[in-house]
């Protein structure tokens, strides 16, 4: 074998070699430094740019809302249905220069807000990003509605007919995540006003097939038509009364025209392809555009969302000025980043709940363990209910469950308290129905079904099951659909989610406390698709499931009994109920707050009484955050976590930064 | 040899093709079907509204899920089996609500296929509800799909025709009537849709070529060869993001990951190997081996955790907190050298990487022992220890040499796993790699996806095997292929 040579001449020259790849290197380092360092500059620059843009101008100044003489308003003899905010969302001592760091998920499947109704984007992008023409006193009262970029609507003709007037002198933002030095990007430089044509152009959105966005269309099926007036107005009718027009209509998600209805270079998209087109919109995984207190101003995929306040926001700008959000799929995770202190801000598992705080929240403070970031004043917490609700549905199609005493026998035989308190770590409040028990729908006055299992026993009773083989399984006469009367023992099975092992336990121990009833109940655990399969074809006994409601929900869809003849409907449990049918009609039209009120609680009462669902319990998210967060306060409304009004003390050390 | 490499590249033809149709059908064929929307509930809404239904029909049309997938027989589509059909879909006999849904997506595969029964339904049923049914119906399988919708710059003759199709497809979307209309109005609309149909029957009509082209044609898998053969994977049915940039931009983080642990596995088992084959029989050989089939046996989402808590900064011990809690380097990347970004995720790797080595120790270790054992106890080893050569320039000289080679043929059966990914690590330590994207994928029926990764790992192991075949000729003389 021959030897490679290794004299000195060599190695020399590869010490040579290697020290001046050393020097490059580092040359190399030093120049991106100083460029690193120069755009940084350039940033700072571009921010006091634009705050002082921000600040009123000559021209065409924008007024502050309701004060303008000079508009003229098509029925001024109606009241504006918009208040001015109430809630300040800088108090005084706030810091404005503080960085909040979050969780977001993983990776969004798009920024478009017309498109994407998942509620990682919704809650977390859209909600400070997008610019709503109105929204609910999130803070204060929910009832009510405050002005955003609309500042005085007008409702006429009972409810059918809503005139929107904007607030003038709105820009868009400019568009984040993108070179706008860029010659291909030239067309999209200089200002872009909120008008009421970009109103109209999202509608016709909603409105057009070729948009991919079912659910949301779903809302805007009486939408009738809508005229744009002038820049500033628009009106929007619907082709008959329907409280949720209201809602829908200034909710409706706003993206503008400039923007949405062009390709990368300017070109306007074909209107016969426009939908098509504005699904695969070559912006949508790059940012969004809206009009919010936020700009979207990087995403680096897998990494983090980045959002700086918009210093040219209409409104009254939050303290915060940047919202980090980290992309990574382990909701586990949240628990170490957040003891790391990469996070600022996140959400508690049960089980982590339970190991940090429940299991030393009784111990007295000197047993408590002083290295814990949650005991030591690092981390602060709070639980607060989350609206969703979680039940079991009893299939009325099905012979066994069509009595409304069997249905309220499962709920008292269903200990929902102690479940909650053990296998959900008490993170929950037994629920008495659909609506968030902090609203006024909810009817204080309804008790929960309490755990009884000798009334369970009696309701059966009385229902005609008795163990009349002996068993040890109750059995009774029940008529199949299509047959006669046949003795039928009370055998069921209860589909689970398998993706829940707290709603398995709590199934499990359902079971026991049935079978000593005698009533014989299987779980079959299921994957989500599966699930949906069955759940669609109502292939069901019994099923476990969970709703995440708006604050006026809308019960049709759910429990109306026209939507349990549709293949695939929501009413799965086959609820019919012609009392309960009306009610619900009614409050899609009776839209007074006294007389709906009287309707939504009337139908509480019916549902509590025939108990479609054994509703289970309203679920508490658990939210922990660092001691720099400051004014940590939950809106009344979804997502309650709502960053706008809280600040972050910039003299303590902030997440993310080392 | 030179025609032993492209009569292996030949072969590779056939094969790639085989391993295609057997993963495109088992795709296509597999339960579930892919939504626009992933939540169920929102497909249920969409099937109530007639907006959100066109919107699932141009969403299966763009993906070409409206077309079946080996074979097309639509042609010869009987009326009566539509009849039927539609006769479960509008309860005109009994049927349970899974019938139902089964008729409705039997309807929507067949798509404008069902026009001509559709039509023989809606004139000639005298049930009411068979017939509201088929209007229904037809007002979504009349519509026509619009030619490359997506085009960036569509030639003047495409946007006419779409333009004309969107017009008509326009008119016939309100050619309906809602669940209580009277009389008068319903007939009305009938006899619409019947004069329509009469003045365009051509478009359901076929000769024998036709039928034939539809046939081998109009079919998902024609569509799709027709596509890959432009090399065009499209793009993901979930993000509407093309799939090949997306794949290349998930490649950066398990490329690193996998070629990382791999040199690092070869790099910790090669020396264990030696050691313990050198010194085989004693306490230290067998320290060694047990020692790495204990890390081969612990899971490795176990281990991952262990490392995260113990050792990342959210560590309970001030003295451990080295490593970062995941992710692929440090927020706000865009403002670090590349310097200074490379020493980032370095240092975010050392865990996953760590992770990922532990477990292929053993088994490389144990070739490498095994290996290094049958090469001293051949004779040109026992020569050169008689003519006095040191043992250590023995064993790593002579002996050690021979020894690798099998090891490092082993490479080519690991260029695959490069492309999958480990979700386990993926998922725990945070990082967006191949992994995780592939299963979620999978759980989201994203054909498109999973058929691009499927795809370009068939063509990795086909090459792999080839490149390995060929290494064992370039080292040892005595394999020739003719």
């Amino acid at each position: 074998m021959a030897r490679r040579g290794n004299g000195w001449p060599e190695r020399l020259l590869l010490a040579a070699i290697l020290i001046a790849l050393g020097v490059v290197v580092f040359q190399l380092d030093t120049i991106e430094q100083r460029f690193l360092a120069q755009s940084r500059a350039l940033d700072e620059l571009t921010r006091a740019l634009e705050r002082a843009r921000a600040a009123p101008a000559p021209g065409p100044a924008p007024t502050d809302g309701g004060a303008a003489p000079t508009r003229r308003w098509l029925h001024p003899e109606v009241p504006n249905l918009l208040h001015d905010p109430d809630y300040p969302m800088r108090v005084a001592g706030a810091k404005t220069d503080g960085r909040l760091v979050r969780w977001f998920g993983t990776d969004p499947k798009g920024f478009n807000p017309l498109l994407e109704n998942g509620a990682d984007v919704q809650d977390g992008i859209v909600l400070y990003v997008g610019a709503a023409l109105a929204s609910r006193m999130a803070w204060t009262d929910p009832e009510k509605w405050q002005k955003e970029l609309a500042e005085r609507v007008e409702v006429t003709d009972e409810g059918r007919e809503l005139t929107i007037y904007l607030r003038p002198g709105v820009r868009w933002q400019a568009p984040g995540n993108l070179d706008l030095g860029d010659a291909r990007h030239a067309w999209l430089r200089g200002d872009h006003f909120v008008t009421a044509r970009d109103v109209a152009f999202s509608l016709s959105l909603i409105q057009n097939p070729q948009v991919e966005n079912g659910s949301l269309k779903n809302y805007y099926q009486d939408l009738e038509s809508w005229r744009v007036i002038d820049d500033l107005t628009i009106v929007v009718r619907w082709k008959k009364t329907f409280c949720g027009a209201i809602e829908y209509t200034l909710g409706v998600p706003l993206v503008p025209e400039f923007f949405y209805a062009y390709d990368e270079d300017g070109t306007r998209f074909p209107d016969a392809t426009l939908g098509a087109r504005f699904d695969q919109h070559w912006y949508d995984h790059l940012g969004m555009v809206g009009a919010g207190p936020y700009r979207l101003v990087s995403y680096v995929p897998g990494t983090e969302i980045r959002l700086e306040r918009n210093e040219d926001y209409f409104g009254e700008k939050p303290a915060i000025r940047e919202i980090v959000y980290q992309l990574y799929a382990d909701p586990n995770a949240t628990l170490l980043k957040l003891k790391a202190h990469e996070l600022s801000f996140g959400s508690l598992r049960p089980g982590q709940y339970r190991d940090e705080i429940k299991r030393f929240d009784s111990l007295p403070p000197a047993k408590r363990p002083k290295q814990s970031p949650f005991w030591n004043g690092d981390l602060r917490y709070r639980t607060y209910l989350d609206n969703s609700f979680y039940y079991i549905g009893w299939n009325a199609d099905r012979p066994l469950f069509r009595d409304k005493r069997v249905r309220q026998a499962m709920t008292l035989a269903f200990d929902r308290a102690r479940i909650v308190e053990h296998v959900f770590v008490g993170l929950g409040e037994v629920a008495v129905g659909p609506y968030d028990v902090e609203s006024p729908f909810h009817d204080p006055d309804i008790r929960p079904w309490p755990y009884d299992p000798a009334r369970a026993r009696a309701l059966l009773a009385e229902a005609g099951f008795a163990d009349t083989d002996g068993d040890g399984v109750l059995d009774a006469d029940l008529t199949p659909d299509d047959g006669d009367p046949t003795r039928t023992p009370f055998e069921f099975s209860l589909l689970v989610y398998n993706g829940s092992p707290e709603m398995e336990s709590a199934a499990n121990i359902l079971k026991e406390d049935l079978l000593a009833l005698g009533v014989r109940m299987r779980i079959e655990s299921a994957e989500w698709s599966l699930m949906q399969k069955r759940m669609d074809e109502k292939d069901f006994d019994a099923v476990t499931g969970g709703w995440a409601l708006s604050y006026d929900p809308d019960l049709y869809q759910i429990f109306h009994s026209s939507q349990a003849d549709v293949p695939k409907g929501s009413n799965r449990v086959g609820f019919r109920n012609p009392e309960a049918d009306r009610l619900m009609e009614q409050a899609r039209e009776v839209c007074e707050p006294t007389a709906r009120l009287a309707i939504l609680r009337r139908l509480h009462r019916i549902l509590h009484e025939e108990q479609p669902y054994s509703f289970f319990f309203v679920r508490r998210a658990v939210a922990a955050w660092w001691k720099e967060v400051e004014r940590v306060e939950f809106a009344k409304l979804r997502p309650k976590a709502n960053s706008l009004p809280w600040w972050v003390d910039t003299a303590l050390p902030e997440a993310g930064s080392r | 040899m030179r025609a032993y490499v492209l009569k292996r590249l030949l072969l590779m033809i056939p094969t790639f093709a085989g391993i295609f149709l057997v993963l495109f059908l088992l795709l296509n064929l597999a339960p579930g079907r892919p939504g626009g929307t992933s939540a169920g509930v929102d497909l249920a809404a969409s099937l109530r509204d007639e907006r959100g239904q066109d919107s699932q029909r141009i969403f299966r049309e763009q993906f070409q899920l409206d077309r079946p997938v080996l074979l097309n027989p639509y042609f010869a589509l009987r009326p009566a089996k539509v009849r039927a059909a539609l006769e479960r879909f509008a309860q005109a006999v009994p049927a349970t609500s899974a019938e139902r849904v089964a008729a409705w997506e039997e309807l929507e595969d067949w798509g404008s296929y069902a026009v001509p029964g559709l039509v023989a339904a809606m004139r000639d049923d005298p049930r009411a509800a068979v017939c509201d049914a088929a209007v229904l119906v037809l007002r979504h399988a009349a519509q026509r799909p619009l030619l490359d919708p997506f085009a960036e710059r569509p030639d003047p003759a495409t946007a006419a025709e779409n333009r004309a199709r969107e017009a008509e497809n326009a008119e016939l979307r309100t050619w309906r009537y809602g669940p209580g209309a009277p009389e008068p109005e319903r007939r009305e609309v009938i006899a619409r849709w019947s004069a329509w149909y009469d003045a365009h029957a051509s478009r359901w009509q076929w000769d024998a070529w036709g039928r034939l082209r539809v046939l081998l044609l109009e079919t998902r898998l024609a569509a799709y060869v027709s596509n890959l053969a432009r090399l065009d994977f499209g793009v993901s049915l979930v993000t509407r993001e093309p799939v090949i940039p997306t794949l290349v931009s998930k490649l950066k983080y398990s490329i690193t990951l996998s070629l990382g642990s791999l040199v690092l596995a070869y790099a910790i088992a090669i020396p264990l190997g030696v050691l313990s084959a050198v010194t085989r029989g004693s306490s230290s050989d067998r320290a060694i081996t047990v020692g790495l089939f204990v890390l081969y046996s612990l899971p490795s989402f176990f281990v991952a955790t262990l490392l995260l808590v113990y050792l990342s900064q959210g560590s309970p011990l001030p003295g451990l907190r080295l490593f970062p809690t995941g992710g692929w380097s440090s927020p706000d990347p865009l403002s670090r050298t590349s310097l200074a970004e490379l020493a980032d995720v370095a240092w975010h790797l050392v865990l996953p990487m760590a992770c990922m080595t532990y477990g292929s120790l053993a088994a490389l270790s144990r070739y490498m022992r095994s290996s290094l054992l049958d090469v001293i106890a051949a004779d040109f080893v026992r020569t050169a220890r008689a003519k006095g050569v040191p043992e250590r320039t023995v064993v790593l000289h002579h002996a050690l040499r021979n020894a690798l080679l099998p090891i490092l043929t082993l490479l080519g059966g690991l260029l695959p796993a490069v492309l999958g990914g480990s979700v386990i690590v993926e998922y725990v330590f945070g990082i967006p790699g191949m992994g995780l994207w592939v299963v979620d994928s999978i759980f989201q029926r994203d054909y498109n996806v999973i058929l691009a990764v499927e795809l370009l790992s068939t063509v990795l192991v086909l090459v792999g095997t080839l490149l390995t075949d060929l290494a064992y000729a370039w080292a040892d003389p005595r394999i020739r292929y003719e």
